[in-house]
């Protein structure tokens, strides 16, 4: 029987979280040979400048594009986990910022609190590469997609001149789970 | 060089998610090409370049081979091509564009309906070959397919997919399954918005669910304005006309219809482009979807319902809306033009840089950025680079596109007025008379009536109107009252739920209660809501953001509610301001807010007043209120513009603009920790600048109405006595001493008038002017002779006028008036006779002693007690009159004369450190608590505040402070004793 994983990632605008949803499923998809479908969200639904990006990685066809059950949530503000971890599947994953996150919920999840931002700037001098060094995690606690996928779909889609400064992000966010 | 790999080195220069083409084109040409060549028409097909003819091509190209996945193959293969090409020939086409010198905005605005036109067709009939290839011949259900977004987005194609109804549909979701995953892989991904919020969990939605979904969800604006602007592109023409009667054109203005789909989609719009307008732009980034283009589009969206505009290309609907307003043809002109250079922005950084909507500025190759600038046609110049010059018109962009949003909501208000359902419950009579029951009352029938427009944001006409009438919010107030206690609680509560989507509206309408309540009741209403809207707001983990948002727009309104709630409900904001803030561009405004708020909770009705004279007069300096250096440069622009006009009111008022920001940034800064030296200086210097400009504003106002004989103010001073003279801040009275040297009565006559409209304005900017000597010798202005005669006559009363005039400070007036002063008047009445007079201050300090049993319990004096200010003001007065010196007292005073008295140098020590500390406290106390000379006690813990927060951590306990007083006072008086007793041996 094949599977169907479902993750959402949800934040503030400007966290870059539209971005990780769109390689998480390019590498699914194009990389890693994998059905996927990335959707996102903005406006009354989202609050304000709240962001939320989802994707849906499955081994067989997506009959539908809603997200329901939610396997893995990364919430980078305390807004978005109050908001979404309801959503979470027992046996799903949180991983939290916990630089944003102070209260951290109950429930048959498994929750992993890490301060993504601020080992962003302190490891790299850069806030702006939180949501990769977050993408270093996801991949470590997820298993869903491979690393090579990943850092295909990285480097095809950050600006030039940067590709390796994101690279080392996704290797410190990795670094930061210990298996 | 082949073809391919000429495409290939072309794209290498673009963004990296344009890779993906290439990434297709590498896997699947080869099998393409064989293809094309087994079945003779690799000649029919220009591969390589730009086709003009791509839906005949795919038609070829979806035929060449029986096996249905090879052709999806070459499909995507083909459409990939096209895709690449399609950029770099219109990039080619811009840049001939820019070099022919036509109008920018007509290259741009041109190019990228051409890129729209040629990405549709191309995207279309990829889609529509697709989706034929998929269905294989299958009959589908009536259904149709329309893009909702914008064609010149490269990042995904936005679809709407539906059905009349659910029977079959699984055929379409089936299809449209794998060409989603397709598409995904080898072309542009499809964004299935309304897929995923309308309906159930497949890719298609029926036209009853639209209808169902909307109707809970007018709040839904991103729905709302995707179906307003979608396109068909595939499929029943009648399904989709059916669509637009049953959905979309109901929010489109029809006075015939049910008004509250329209009034709703704008209170919605509105609300989400008033959010976008109130964010101040990112500093280390741009946006220019975020920065000025989704605030633009609503505004288009919104009008667009009300002129019943039906295209849905932006640069249409503003043709046709300025045809609609042209008295507006240059907003909509400009708009235009904006629209044109920002979507260009745009879409050259998402090809060159990254298919992002916010663009982080710090990290990117500046060469790259040079090479967009130059594709939009900008040039270095000198040392300045072209994309220096492209940011300097993005920001000029960015503010004209949010003015005129601004002035545009302004107008889309009076629409909202003329056809608001709430409006017109609002504008039924009032007041009506006691309602029967909680139905029939305005508060109740509100928010009940407001439930239909659950999550819209944007009410700013509707408390508009509260405020211009009274008598409605005096309608809520007495509906409140008459409800009992359990549908009073119910009551509020509807409304703070009202608050989790606007909560501006709410503080707004709670602000406005606040500021009307004139019975117990309207005071009651108040405090629970305003209580309430702080409860729930310290429950939101994003109030901080929304809080500086208001605030970045709109200080004014949270000024007004601080200055309407209890201090105890400021520890809400304490703990609000612990809330994370994400975007920190927001920073500095929650910097400004806690200064606020510390102001508002901290400081006392001495410093309120001159506070709230400045601040509703001029709420914008609210957002440069941390930035004492700003305040400075505003108030001696004031100062400056005293002069500019020509009318004596406007000079007048502008200059008690002066006084009231000097006042405010003065005090800031003393409750900052402001070393005394510094706040006194400052605070002398502003209240001189003040009184010679009035003088000089008063005097030439008098001086028209002397028109026959000019008078001479060459003998006339005017001097500082008291506080003033002592360079001591925040004296609320103004002791003052005006002389003429001149025997010349229509100088009097001219200088009498000049003071009595001085005293006027002084009395309008709260400050109570003493005439000592003027009320004894019964004018404003006193002659030499007069002041000599009385205080030769040894009066009981004119030693104190002695010791003021031995104190005074000249402001206005020429040095030979206070020499005649000094001469005439000081050495004959002081200096000559020093020994009476020092013996007479010396009997004055130890009977006020006795008089004065100043320590009275929970008070402190630190004026009139033992040691207190008086005493070391007297101890000055005392040495003066022993030195025979006119000199004036400031902090440094007793420093300065040590050489003089070296027997007595520890005490002058000990005088100075008092001075400091008691001028220090008095001060503090003065801002913060009242204008006092008396200190409570139990305010001491504001004072602590402050020292805790400034050099002074010994302080930061009222304890400390209440003995470091006492110590202090103790103190001082050793060592007046000491001194009294060492110039009685002297004298």
């Amino acid at each position: 029987m094949g599977f169907r994983y479902e993750i959402r990632l949800s934040g503030a605008g400007g966290q870059g979280l539209i971005l990780i949803g769109k390689i998480l499923a390019e590498a699914a998809a194009i990389y890693d040979n994998k059905n996927a479908i990335q959707s996102q969200s903005y406006g009354p639904e989202a609050h304000s400048e709240a962001s939320r990006s989802e994707v849906i990685i499955s081994d067989e066809d997506i009959e539908s594009p809603k997200v329901n059950k939610i396997d893995f949530l990364l919430a980078m503000t305390q807004e978005a986990v109050d908001k979404y971890a309801d959503a979470v599947k027992p046996g799903g994953i949180i991983l939290v910022d916990s630089g944003y996150v102070e209260n951290v919920p109950n429930g048959k999840y498994s929750i992993y609190s890490l301060a993504i931002t601020k080992f962003a700037e302190e490891k790299m001098g850069k806030r702006v590469v939180a949501n990769i060094l977050a993408l270093g995690a996801i991949e470590r606690l997820t298993n869903i997609i491979s690393e090579d996928a990943l850092l295909n779909a990285i480097r095809a889609r950050v600006p030039k001149g940067t590709e390796e400064t994101n690279i080392l992000a996704f290797k410190h966010g990795q670094s930061l789970i210990k298996v | 060089m082949d073809s391919y790999s000429n495409l290939e080195k072309r794209v290498s220069l673009l963004g990296n998610h344009l890779q993906k083409f290439i990434f297709t084109i590498r896997r699947l040409k080869d099998n393409f090409i064989q293809d094309l060549d087994n079945s003779g028409k690799l000649m029919q097909i220009d591969l390589w370049h730009s086709s003009f003819s791509v839906i005949d091509d795919m038609n070829m190209v979806v035929n060449l081979s029986h096996d249905r996945e090879k052709n999806i193959e070459n499909l995507s293969c083909y459409y990939s091509i096209q895709y690449l090409y399609m950029f770099l020939r219109n990039i080619d086409i811009l840049t001939l564009g820019i070099i022919s010198g036509d109008s920018q905005t007509d290259v741009y605005h041109q190019f990228l309906i051409q890129f729209s036109k040629e990405y549709k067709d191309l995207s279309n009939a990829y889609l529509e070959n697709l989706i034929k290839l998929y269905l294989n011949g299958k009959k589908t259900p009536d259904y149709f397919i329309c893009t909702v977004g914008t064609n010149i987005d490269q990042d995904d194609i936005d679809l709407g997919i539906i059905t009349e109804n659910t029977n079959n549909v699984e055929i379409i979701n089936s299809v449209l399954k794998h060409i989603t995953q397709h598409m995904l892989v080898y072309a542009t991904p499809l964004h299935l918005y309304l897929s995923e919020h309308v309906g159930k969990e497949d890719y298609t939605s029926t036209i009853t669910e639209y209808d169902d979904l909307l109707k809970k969800q007018i709040q839904n604006v991103v729905i709302i304005s995707e179906i307003l602007n979608a396109e068909k592109i595939l499929g029943s023409d009648k399904l989709f006309n059916q669509f637009k009667r049953k959905i979309t054109d109901k929010y489109y203005y029809n006075s015939d219809k049910d008004i509250r789909f329209h009034e709703g989609f704008l209170r919605g719009i509105l609300g989400e482009a008033r959010t976008w307008l109130i964010t101040p732009p990112q500093t280390d980034a741009i946006s220019p979807k975020t920065d000025a283009l989704r605030m633009l589009k609503a505004i288009l969206y919104a009008k667009k319902t009300i002129f019943k505009v039906n295209s849905v290309n932006p640069w249409e609907i503003i043709k046709e809306l300025s045809d609609h307003e042209p008295h507006l043809c240059s907003h909509y002109e400009l708009l235009f033009k904006a629209l044109s250079f920002l979507e260009m922005v745009k879409f050259l950084m998402q090809l060159y840089i990254i298919q992002e909507e916010t663009f982080r500025l710090e990290d990117l190759d500046p060469s790259q950025l040079n090479l967009i600038a130059e594709h939009m046609g900008y040039k270095p110049i000198g040392t300045v680079n072209s994309w220096d010059q492209l940011i300097i018109d993005y920001y000029r962009y960015v503010r004209e596109v949010r003015k005129i949003c601004d002035f545009f909501m302004d107008d889309i208000k009076k629409h909202l007025k003329s056809i608001s359902v709430i409006i017109k419950l609002l504008n039924s009579d009032h007041p009506k008379k006691v309602p029967d029951s909680k139905e029939q009352s305005l508060v109740f029938n509100f928010i009940d009536k407001v439930r239909f427009y659950t999550g819209t944001k944007y009410w700013e006409d509707v408390l508009n109107l509260m405020e211009e009438n009274p008598d409605i919010v005096d309608e809520f107030i007495r509906g409140f009252k008459n409800l009992d206690e359990e549908n009073r609680d119910t009551t509020i509560k509807r409304y703070i739920r009202w608050a989790q989507f606007t909560l501006i509206s709410l503080m707004h309408f709670v602000t406005l209660i606040g500021k009307q309540q004139t019975d117990e009741i309207g005071d009651t209403l108040f405090l629970r809501m305003s209580k309430a809207l702080l409860e729930f707001a310290e429950k939101q983990t994003n109030t901080m953001e929304r809080l500086c948002r208001i605030y970045s727009h709109y200080p004014q309104l949270i000024h007004e509610f601080m200055q309407l709630i209890p201090e105890v409900y400021f520890e809400y904001f304490d703990r609000i301001f612990n809330q994370h803030i994400i975007n920190e561009r927001f920073t500095e405004y929650r910097h400004q807010l806690k200064e606020l708020c510390n102001i508002h909770r901290w400081s006392g009705q001495y410093f309120h007043r001159f506070f709230y004279w400045i601040i509703n007069n001029h709420p914008e300096y609210l957002t440069v209120i941390t930035e004492r250096s700003e305040l400075s440069k505003i108030s001696s622009g004031l100062l400056a513009e005293v002069d500019v006009y020509p009318d004596y009111n406007d000079k007048k008022k502008i200059l008690g603009d002066y006084y009231d920001l000097e006042f405010l940034r003065i005090g800031i800064g003393t409750m900052h920790g402001v070393e005394l030296k510094v706040t006194n200086y400052e605070f002398t210097e502003f209240c001189d600048n003040y009184m010679k400009s009035l003088f000089k504003i008063c005097s030439e106002e008098i001086m028209r109405e002397f028109k026959d004989s000019i008078p001479s103010l060459d003998n006339f001073a005017i001097l500082a006595a008291g506080g003033h003279a002592r360079r001591q801040a925040y004296d609320d009275d103004y002791d003052i001493i005006s002389i003429t040297a001149s025997d010349d009565q229509n100088d009097l006559k001219y200088t009498t008038k000049i003071m009595v409209r001085i005293n006027r304005e002084l009395l309008n900017r709260g400050l109570l002017a003493h005439y000592r000597l003027g009320e004894i010798l019964g004018g404003f202005v006193n002659t030499i002779p007069q002041i000599r005669d009385y205080l030769e006559s040894n009066d009981n009363e004119s030693f104190i006028d002695l010791s003021q005039l031995l104190g005074a400070r000249i402001i206005i007036g020429n040095s030979d008036v206070e020499k005649i002063i000094s001469e005439k008047i000081l050495k004959p009445c002081i200096f000559d006779r020093k020994k009476e007079y020092i013996e007479k201050m010396i009997e004055e300090i130890y009977t006020r002693e006795k008089i004065n049993k100043e320590r009275t319990e929970g008070t402190i004096g630190l004026k009139e007690a033992r040691g207190g200010l008086r005493d070391i003001e007297a101890m000055a007065l005392i040495l003066k009159a022993y030195q025979g010196h006119k000199v004036g007292l400031s902090e440094t005073y007793f420093e300065e004369v040590k050489p003089a008295f070296h027997k007595i140098s520890s005490e002058l020590d000990v005088l100075t450190e008092s001075l400091y500390f008691l001028r220090t406290i008095r001060n503090l106390y003065r801002l913060m608590v009242s204008a006092e000379e008396k200190i409570q006690e139990h305010y001491l813990d504001r004072l602590a505040f402050v020292f805790s927060q400034s050099n002074h951590p010994e302080w930061q306990t009222p304890e400390s402070i209440r003995d470091q007083i006492q110590l202090t006072l103790q103190n001082s008086t050793q060592a007046c004793d000491a001194i009294i007793n060492y110039i009685k041996s002297k004298i």
